[in-house]
């Protein structure tokens, strides 16, 4: 069999493919799941070509490869084939060698999947770049990964998809896996653990033996993230599995949904539904969101104040599901392919000095809003701000690292005194936003102030958690050695140099058009 | 001082819609404000309670 082979596919004509891959199949004695295949090659564009490596080493595979497969009494080959695409057409091989052509490689380079030798589960780790590929608009989370083929370095920008095995990784397993891969890639806080590691921590808190797997219950998934370095928190949405009653009423759970994938925190995300009359459960992983409705949103209201909360702008979420393709972009109210499938539930894997969640930082934010001596009202009553009902405050709200914000927030302001106070003043290395605009401006990715509150504060010490108030002309803050007065007291003085529109922050996810 | 140097360029009106407060009034705002919150955050304590508490009913598994 030969070792490496570039196909050239043109007008969606994957028979050349296809045909590479059954010798492949014959030789190794299981058979591809074409359907999941022909999926993802779909989501390529038309032309293109794809270099297949035949005896590729998968640390993914071979990790449950040594822990489980190489257990069994018939053969299974150890060897995947890896496909990498790129996104011209008449690639050559010996294009890998030339000089003068890497640079071209790179950037037609869209990713790869790997091909594992087992029937189910053989589509193994995909890595496709969402900018190069065929998706709708969208904002996602990603991160660099690098890969080396015939000797070439090669970056692909991307969230890890895998389909599951049902084996050695369920629904459950590869949720984690993707998560430990992403968080273990980008930051140097994390590593990244293997199906076989992730395996072995479920067999040391399990009562009964592990392999094959049986899934996991959320409980299991969230103590696995708590063991490899994360501190995870749990929302969960039903007041039981057997109904539909909310403990978080009026579209609350959404909205703590919406804040956390705003905030660029891959989570992972539990469902319920049904294969025909059985009710099941599924894990998959959210990484971003769909585009903002244009639509009118029916104004929500704190005392006398009419508000919008961002997250009823958006209605379509990205997740990756390990039955499905990477980045599939579905409804919040039907987020899977079964059918009456909804939420039931969320962990998002926080870093382990974020202390005050989400629900507890909005809290704060809307009853500084809503003050009668230190909210926005009197801020509104500006005719030039343009506020009434019909055009209402809207708040969007996220997490983000101080660093990010402050780059952010040096380049992209309405006077350079504010751009000193949040560069200069001492943040926590993480931070809750909450921006403020009007509905007009916000359609055209503009506000008009921020409450920034501090992530390492509690709920029962939330009066340490206000950092700084931007209201239109308005700034108050405070350093660490500074009281909660002289936040106040600095808010009291009006400056009309900071009055103005600006940019929304937009560092957390990134856009794919 | 540091504040002076931070918003350099911001010319202070006496415009602003925030009554000035003695040290006492001002206090007592932000004590009404904390007051407030904690009552919110004390029903936030009552419904993440509730909401473990179902959790740890659930024992479904995801597969």
């Amino acid at each position: 069999m030969s070792l490496f082979e570039v196909l050239n596919i043109s007008k969606g004509n994957y028979a050349p493919l296809f045909e590479s891959l059954s010798k492949y199949e014959i030789e190794r004695n299981f058979t591809i799941d074409k359907k999941q295949l022909k999926s993802i090659l779909n989501i390529l564009p038309t032309n293109y070509s794809v270099v297949l490596e035949y005896f590729y080493v998968d640390k993914v595979f071979r990790s449950s490869y040594y822990n489980y497969y190489a257990s069994k009494h018939f053969d299974i080959n150890r060897f995947c084939v890896r496909l990498c695409f790129f996104k011209l057409s008449d690639i050559h091989i010996d294009d890998f060698y030339n000089s003068e052509k890497r640079f071209m490689l790179q950037e037609s380079f869209m990713g790869f999947t790997v091909v594992q030798p087992i029937s189910i589960g053989s589509i193994g780790r995909t890595y496709l770049n969402p900018h190069k590929i065929n998706l709708g608009q969208c904002y996602v989370r990603t991160t660099i990964f690098n890969i080396v083929i015939l000797g070439l370095l090669l970056e692909v920008e991307t969230y890890p998809f895998s389909s599951q095995n049902s084996e050695t990784m369920t629904c459950a397993e590869t949720s984690l896996w993707t998560i430990s891969e992403y968080f273990g890639t980008r930051y140097s806080n994390y590593r990244i653990y293997s199906p076989s590691e992730i395996g072995q921590i479920q067999s040391d808190i399990d009562f009964q033996k592990s392999m094959p797997s049986k899934g996991l219950s959320y409980i299991q998934s969230s103590h696995i993230l708590k063991k490899i370095g994360f501190s995870p928190r749990v929302y969960y949405r039903y007041k039981s599995n057997e109904n539909d009653d909310e403990i978080y009423e009026g579209g609350e759970f959404k909205r703590l949904f919406h804040y956390y994938i705003e905030s660029g925190i891959p989570f992972i995300a539990g469902i319920k539904a049904q294969k025909g009359n059985t009710p099941i459960g599924h894990a998959v992983v959210c990484i971003g969101h769909g585009c903002k409705s244009e639509a009118k949103v029916a104004p929500s209201q704190l005392n006398d104040l009419y508000f919008v909360d961002s997250s009823k702008y958006y209605s379509d979420y990205v997740i990756n599901d390990d039955n499905q393709l990477p980045f599939k972009i579905e409804k919040f109210n039907s987020p899977s392919l079964y059918t009456n499938a909804k939420f039931k539930y969320f962990i998002a894997p926080l870093y382990n000095r974020i202390f005050l969640e989400a629900k507890d930082a909005y809290t704060i934010v809307t009853n500084i809003l809503k003050n009668v001596n230190y909210g926005i009202g009197k801020i509104l009553t500006d005719k030039e701000l343009n506020y009434s009902k019909s055009n209402p405050l809207v708040i969007r709200f996220f997490l983000t690292s101080a660093r990010k914000y402050k780059a952010y927030r040096s380049e992209n302001y309405p006077h350079i005194g504010l751009a000193r106070v949040y560069t200069q003043i001492p943040f926590p290395k993480f931070i809750w936003v909450a921006e403020l605009s009007i509905e007009s401006e916000f359609q055209k990715e503009n506000i008009f102030g921020e409450i920034i509150l501090d992530a390492t504060a509690s709920r029962f010490s939330m009066e340490s958690a206000i950092i700084s108030i931007h209201y239109p002309g308005y700034i108050g803050y405070r350093t660490p050695d500074e009281s909660i007065e002289t936040l106040f007291t600095r808010l009291e003085i009006n400056y009309p140099g900071l009055n103005g529109f600006y940019p929304v922050y937009v560092n957390n996810l990134v856009k794919v058009v | 001082m540091r504040h002076k140097e931070l918003l350099e360029g911001l010319e202070p009106s006496d415009q602003s819609v925030f009554k000035s407060k003695d040290d006492s009034e001002r206090k007592e705002s932000i004590d009404n404000l904390m007051e407030s919150t904690k009552e919110d955050l004390r029903e936030n304590e009552i419904k993440e309670a509730e909401s473990i508490e179902n959790a740890l009913n659930d024992y479904s598994i995801n597969i």
